[in-house]
């Protein structure tokens, strides 16, 4: 049995903004769903259902078992982790901690345990008597973190957390989110639109585009077998590479060149050929021939992207071989590699 | 030579100012100072030093102690309700988010109304006899008190007017203050579990107090310096509603003793300075907290 269990959830602003457009999703005590998809995808507005923050327009939300699609948030057992850290100007780092306790009435000892225990955990005792704007933005956001947790909520829910912090930060803060959630086993349902963090965070990723879900699987799943063109693009960097061509006789022909072999599934006709530049080597001979345009060194590989007569391609290879723009060069698919996308739905062909 | 002409090009922005500073406010100041060690009147211009005779007959004056005690209780009761039916009012205003710029515009008005006349104003409505405030308590049978006549009810009627005209002041600045605190705070502490009593004391009431705090110095001080209220009601000789301010103007405009009224200057300055002093400290120590 599922622990959250969205049904049809629709939220339309007044103003007639459709920003989520009946979603159904099913998430299991424990787990981390990361919603992933491009500003305006409606994957806030689904965490602020799931929060409370933001009442929908159609459909249900069942939050262990109970009913709670209206209900306030202080009524859904729920923490929340707000972009911008939400912090209370005016009390410091031990107070704002401590304030979801005091709220629910935590005898005092008691609660100064649980605060030291937290601000210990996260690393944040020296600061226990600062005020947040005197902290830096990480700290501040692992204060929010610190506030979402104490109280062992049945749910916890981070709105990009991480987006206001510099790569270094974004890095160690999002291990630590991470290494705290497997410890608590708290559900938690996290928001981003950096395809990176949520590979690195999500037992499961929900890609949302234009208030619908795209594809809900784990990140090797969606990476591997993305559900359609949107999110074989959206996740992955640099983007999967596409070329549209035809199905003729079995064959995938694209430019005039035979690219082999075309999947059973596709009938004769326009089908995109897809293949991530992990999959595409470079050499004398192969299936097209292109110039190279731009040879990009990132110290573990190299991206090389290269003008062929029917489009852009990108291939990674080794960091140890340079590539000279202006070359000539053969490029050469590995068939393991290549997905294959209905040309007029997007959708992936099996 | 860069220097000197630096120093010339300086003098010529903040001289003017300089000049008019000392011209108006300091030299007044310190000749005030000097007047308050002699007999000088208002009337003939021969005048001799008395040391500090002056200021014994401050101290010893039944009606100063008097002025300082009803100024007091005056600018206690009209802050303290300006600011209470303010604060409240801009509370209520939230709720009201569409028709809320035309409210804000009608309550405001009194504000923007000159004291002097507003003083007027009133005399017509709390007119004993034929003012629309007895009018109004006669047509409902209820007990008509003569407001600005009876002894009892004088100064409750300028602490009245003063409420009326700066209740919107306090409103406004508590309005700016509640629409500073940015909404993630009231949404945290929704998710928090927090009440709506505990949002108010712990969340909103700390956060605009810094304003209110701000707003309530600004009454204060001007409350203190009560004139024209008194003045356009009671006249500055009234031993029920007189304060310091028209306590000041009686001795030496209407009784001519400049070098007694310059003592009672000297002495209520020291007490508005100490007093501001004090109210800034902690205002300080607010916002220190919380900005």
């Amino acid at each position: 049995m599922s622990f959250v269990a969205i049904r049809g959830l629709e939220k339309t602003y007044p103003g007639g903004t459709r920003a989520v457009r009946g979603i159904d999703l099913d998430i299991a005590e424990g787990e981390f769903v990361v919603l992933l998809g491009p500003s305006g995808c409606g994957k806030t507005t689904t965490l602020r259902m799931l929060a409370g923050l933001e009442l929908p327009t159609a459909g249900t939300i069942e939050l262990a078992g109970r009913e709670v699609t209206h209900l306030r948030p202080a009524l859904r057992d729920i923490g929340f982790v707000f972009q911008f850290y939400g912090l209370y100007p005016h009390m410091t780092v031990a107070e704002n901690v401590a304030f979801p306790l005091e709220c629910a009435g935590v005898p005092r000892e008691e609660r100064q345990n649980r605060v030291r225990y937290m601000l210990e955990r996260l690393g944040l005792e020296p600061l226990a008597s600062k005020y947040p704007r005197t902290l830096s933005g990480g700290d501040q956001q692992r204060v929010a973190l610190a506030r979402a947790m104490v109280r062992r909520p049945a749910l916890s829910l981070m709105d990009e957390p991480l987006g206001t912090l510099d790569a270094e930060r974004r890095a160690e803060m999002a291990e630590l989110i991470r290494a705290q959630q497997i410890q608590q086993r708290v559900t938690t349902v996290y928001v981003t639109h950096d395809q990176e963090e949520a590979m690195r965070l999500a037992d499961r990723i929900v890609v949302m585009s234009g208030g619908e879900i795209q594809q809900a699987a784990s990140p090797m799943e969606v990476y591997d077998s993305p559900a359609n063109r949107f999110v074989a693009h959206f996740v992955g960097s640099p983007a999967m590479n596409e070329l549209r061509g035809r199905v003729e006789g079995g064959r995938f022909l694209c430019g005039g060149a035979d690219l082999g072999p075309a999947p059973a599934s596709a009938a004769t006709g326009e089908v995109l050929f897809g293949v991530r530049p992990e999959h595409v080597s470079l050499g004398e001979e192969g299936h097209l021939h292109g110039e190279v345009l731009v040879d990009e060194y990132v110290g573990s590989s190299r991206f090389v992207y290269v003008q062929t007569a029917v489009g852009r391609i990108t291939a990674r290879v080794g960091a140890a071989e340079p590539w000279r723009p202006g070359a000539a060069v053969a490029l050469k698919f590995d068939g393991k590699g290549v997905r294959w996308f209905d040309a007029a739905t997007g959708r992936r062909l099996p | 030579m860069e220097r000197s002409r630096g120093g010339l090009g300086r003098f010529a922005f903040v001289g003017p100012t300089l000049v008019l500073l000392i011209a108006f406010n300091l030299f007044p100041l310190l000749y005030n100072v000097v007047l308050s060690f002699t007999n000088a009147e208002l009337v003939g211009d021969g005048w001799k030093w008395i040391g500090g005779r002056n200021y014994e007959r401050v101290f010893t004056d039944a009606r100063f102690g008097a002025a300082v005690r009803r100024t007091a209780w005056f600018v206690f009761c009209a802050v303290g309700l300006e600011l209470g039916i303010g604060f409240a009012t801009a509370l209520a205003l939230q709720a009201f988010t569409r028709v809320r710029a035309v409210l804000v515009t009608a309550l405001l008005i009194p504000m923007m109304l000159s004291p002097a006349v507003m003083g007027l104003f009133w005399n017509l409505i709390l007119n004993g006899n034929h003012g629309i405030t007895n009018q109004t308590l006669d047509a409902l049978s209820l007990p008509q008190p003569q407001w600005l006549t009876d002894r009892e009810w004088k100064l409750f009627s300028v602490i009245l007017i003063d409420v009326w005209m700066w209740t919107p002041f306090l409103m406004l600045i508590s309005m700016a203050g509640l629409a500073a605190i940015p909404k993630t705070l009231y949404e945290a502490a929704e998710v928090d579990r927090a009440s709506r009593w505990t949002v108010f004391r712990r969340v909103t009431l700390p956060l605009v107090a810094p304003y209110l705090g701000l707003a309530v110095l600004l009454r204060f001080t001007d409350a203190l310096k009560q004139f024209d209220l008194v003045m356009a009601t009671q006249g500055p000789n009234d031993t029920s509603t007189q304060t310091l301010s028209t306590l000041l103007y009686q001795v030496t405009f209407r009784d001519g003793k400049v070098g007694l009224g310059s003592a009672y200057a000297c002495v209520i300055l020291v007490l508005v300075i100490a007093l501001a002093t004090v109210f800034t400290r902690y205002l300080e120590t607010i916002q220190r907290r919380t900005a």
